[in-house]
């Protein structure tokens, strides 16, 4: 600003300077030219010697009348030099000559002037009056005289002195101008310079334009090479990509984003219109951050099962101009080796549950029973001489059963070790119940020989969706127990039957019943009720019927009152009456 | 533009009118003169009443169309009242043609004057002088008076001699 204002200061001193000295020359010859245009007393030079040429002219004329010449008029001659000195009594002529001293003679010649006329005015002059009048006119020339050569001689001073002064005004214009010439000059130099500045400032500034054209250019090329790397990276990549502005309209998506998910036939309006979209073709959601209910102001992510499609992991995040992308991941493939891996891992869960659960019975249940026939065998040995063949039979045989006994315990351990390790898996199909139960009627009447088995089919078939083996063993369990526990004099009745969307087998003793506060541990494992104590058994059966019922989405419930018997009741799911497999 | 310049125009543009018409009413032949001739015209004219000369006296001056001008001079101070004729009045009517006119006063001053002078502007001849007759004494009996104040080229000294006084002889070349 300091740089710039002191840049201005020595033009305008320049043009200060050269209006000054323009303006002096200028008055100066204006001064020069009012001077020489009011110039008026040269004229009185003339003035003075017409007056003098008419003084003698009337001189003349006198001196002819004197002798004897007629033709010249002197009174003519009179008014003529009367007319003269009148202009030069006239106001301009008299004040020149009052400035310059000659008042004095002039009112002098005026008073000759005077006595002259009044001679004339006497009539025809007679020589003496024309010497009267001689000698009026001798002093009135001689004083015209001395009034010319005084008006020459302040003439000739005047003009002196004016040429002295227009000589000094001429040498101060002269001077003017070449102050003029000199403040031109300067300026025009400034000129220049600035000029010069200037082509230099245009000529940077188009080095300077050219120089962020290129940059522009340049830039532009790489951005636009960028936004192709991006395009091209979003175009292949394996997950679909979907932007959203920060009003949620839809500004990009990528090919596979239209392969990996159900888009709508018209472009989604909005990412939450996109979002309820394609939950309503989901079957399954897990929230893996968050569920899509969220509000997508935050980041989210969840899998989603697409219905026949396999799973979507779908991921929101906000962008930094407030905007939102969407990226779209298939995981079928990874959802089915995890599921696989779970049911792995369960496996061999199962694996080790069942082998835990087989060392725990084995070494809780088997001490007894093998004791027993350590006892047995020991007493044999020692006593072998003392014992009759029918003692030694009788000794044998319950060695025997023992040993039956024990190898009943090691498959009722096996079953429950398989059921804890999940190592029993049910095959449900379609079989009816009624046949189940007279099949196992009949095994028992051919095994046993007794008759003891009523089965009472209240539905016809009574079909229900299970696995025919586990249904068996669950009814010989439980037809095996109301034998055992009941009189033998009394009968075991069986019943199926159809309840709403259950298919029902009651088993329904007339043993002594269980009391109440035993009800509710009977399906523990190895519980054993106090009407039972009489009984052998190991405390499973129960245990691993009700397991075996409700892997097969069934259950076994018991319903009992001391003295009057007892009722297990084994539900099992219904299947169509139609759709039976025999 | 003074209300007296003014008014002194009007006069003109009054009194020219009436000039044409006398102009037209002229006889062809110009009478001699009765008294002592003022002024006496030579040289290249149409009327002439002695000789190759016109002489007009004072009533044959006064049978021109009569005018006024005011106007300061050179030689005195102040406006001055003139009455006379026109120079160009003058001039038709003895059917002058020429260039230039020479002027001759009664002390022998001798000037040429171009005849352009008197189409240009309202020359006048005066004989008054603020309503005073003008006389051999003074400026008389004839003045030319040229429209100083109320042209500005004329305020100068080149026009200045022109304004012949004790005029008595002009000759039309």
């Amino acid at each position: 600003m300091a740089s710039r204002r002191s840049a201005l200061v020595l033009p305008g001193v320049a043009i200060l300077a050269f209006a000054i000295f323009l303006g002096f020359a200028l008055l100066r010859l204006f001064l020069v030219e009012q001077d020489m245009r009011d110039n008026v007393d040269e004229n009185m030079l003339w003035v003075t010697t017409q007056a003098q040429v008419a003084s003698h002219r009337f001189d003349q004329a006198l001196s002819r009348r004197a002798l004897g010449s007629g033709d010249q008029a002197p009174e003519l001659r009179f008014d003529i030099l009367v007319s003269r000195l009148r202009l030069m009594d006239d106001g301009p002529q008299r004040r020149y000559l009052r400035q310059v001293g000659l008042e004095a003679p002039l009112d002098s010649t005026l008073t000759h002037l005077d006595a002259i006329d009044t001679l004339l005015a006497a009539g025809s002059p007679g020589a003496a009056r024309l010497v009267a009048i001689q000698t009026e006119l001798d002093p009135l020339m001689s004083t015209l005289n001395r009034i010319a050569t005084g008006v020459m001689k302040e003439e000739w001073e005047s003009t002196g002195a004016r040429l002295d002064t227009y000589r000094t005004s001429l040498i101060q214009v002269i001077a003017s101008v070449v102050g003029i010439l000199i403040c031109g000059l300067l300026l025009i130099g400034l000129l220049i310079l600035a000029l010069r500045q200037r082509r230099a400032a245009q000529r940077a500034l188009m080095q300077a334009r050219d120089h962020l054209e290129d940059e522009v250019a340049h830039r532009t090329r790489e951005l636009e090479t960028e936004r192709q790397r991006v395009v091209t990276a979003i175009e292949t990549a394996p997950d679909g990509f979907a932007a959203f502005d920060a009003l949620g309209r839809l500004q990009l998506t990528n090919p596979k984003l239209g392969e990996l998910l159900p888009l709508p036939v018209e472009t989604p309006p909005t990412l939450d219109a996109l979002l309820t979209h394609i939950r309503q073709r989901a079957s399954r959601e897990e929230p893996t951050a968050q569920t899509v209910d969220q509000a997508p102001d935050d980041e989210m992510q969840c899998d989603l099962e697409l219905n026949d499609e396999g799973w979507r992991q779908l991921t929101v995040r906000p962008t930094p101009e407030g905007g939102h992308v969407l990226r779209v991941a298939d995981i079928t493939r990874y959802k089915a080796a995890a599921s696989t891996l779970e049911r792995s891992l369960q496996r061999e869960r199962g694996v080790s549950e069942f082998y835990r659960s087989f060392a725990a019975m084995v070494s809780h249940q088997f001490r007894t029973p093998l004791a027993v026939i350590d006892s047995g065998l020991q007493r044999l040995q020692r006593r072998h001489r003392r014992f009759t063949a029918e003692q030694r039979d009788e000794r044998y045989a319950r060695l025997r059963e023992a040993v039956a006994q024990m190898t009943r315990l090691v498959e009722s351990s096996l079953t429950a070790a398989r059921l804890d390790g999940h190592q029993v898996e049910a095959r449900p199909a379609c079989h009816s119940l009624a046949a189940i139960v007279d099949h196992l009627c009949r095994l028992q009447a051919e095994a046993g020989g007794n008759d003891r088995l009523a089965a009472q089919h209240a539905s016809p078939a009574a079909l229900a969706w299970c696995d025919r083996a586990l249904t068996e063993q669950v009814l010989a369990n439980l037809v095996s127990n109301a034998l055992k526990y009941s009189p033998a004099s009394q009968r075991v009745e069986i019943t199926t039957l159809r309840e709403g969307d259950r298919a029902l087998c009651r088993v329904r003793d007339s043993g002594p019943g269980i009391p109440r506060v035993e009800q509710d541990r009977l399906f523990e494992r190895f519980f054993r009720g106090r009407t039972a104590s009489g009984t052998e058994g190991i405390g499973l059966g129960l245990n691993i019927a009700r397991h075996l019922a409700r892997i097969q989405q069934g259950d076994l419930e018991v319903s009992s009152r001391p003295g009057e018997g007892t009722t297990f009741t084994l539900r099992l799911p219904a299947a169509p009456e139609e759709s039976a497999d025999d | 533009m003074s209300f007296r310049h003014l008014l002194t125009i009007t006069a003109l543009v009054v009194t020219g009118l009436a000039a044409s018409g006398m102009a037209q009413g002229q006889p062809a032949e110009l009478p001699p003169p009765e008294g002592r001739p003022l002024l006496e015209v030579t040289g290249n004219i149409g009327q002439t009443n002695r000789g190759h000369v016109a002489l007009l006296d004072r009533t044959l001056l006064e049978t021109l169309p009569r005018h006024e001008l005011a106007t300061s001079t050179s030689v005195t101070d102040g406006v001055k009242h003139f009455e006379g004729f026109l120079m160009r009045d003058l001039l038709e009517w003895i059917g002058a043609e020429g260039d230039t006119v020479a002027a001759m006063a009664l002390n022998d001053y001798l000037i040429e004057i171009p005849l352009q002078d008197f189409h240009a502007y309202d020359v006048l001849v005066a004989d008054t002088m603020d309503g005073e007759r003008l006389t051999p004494r003074d400026k008389g009996p004839l003045w030319i008076v040229y429209p100083r104040d109320q042209h500005r080229e004329l305020q100068d000294i080149r026009y200045d001699y022109r304004w012949v006084w004790q005029l008595y002889r002009l000759e039309i070349r």
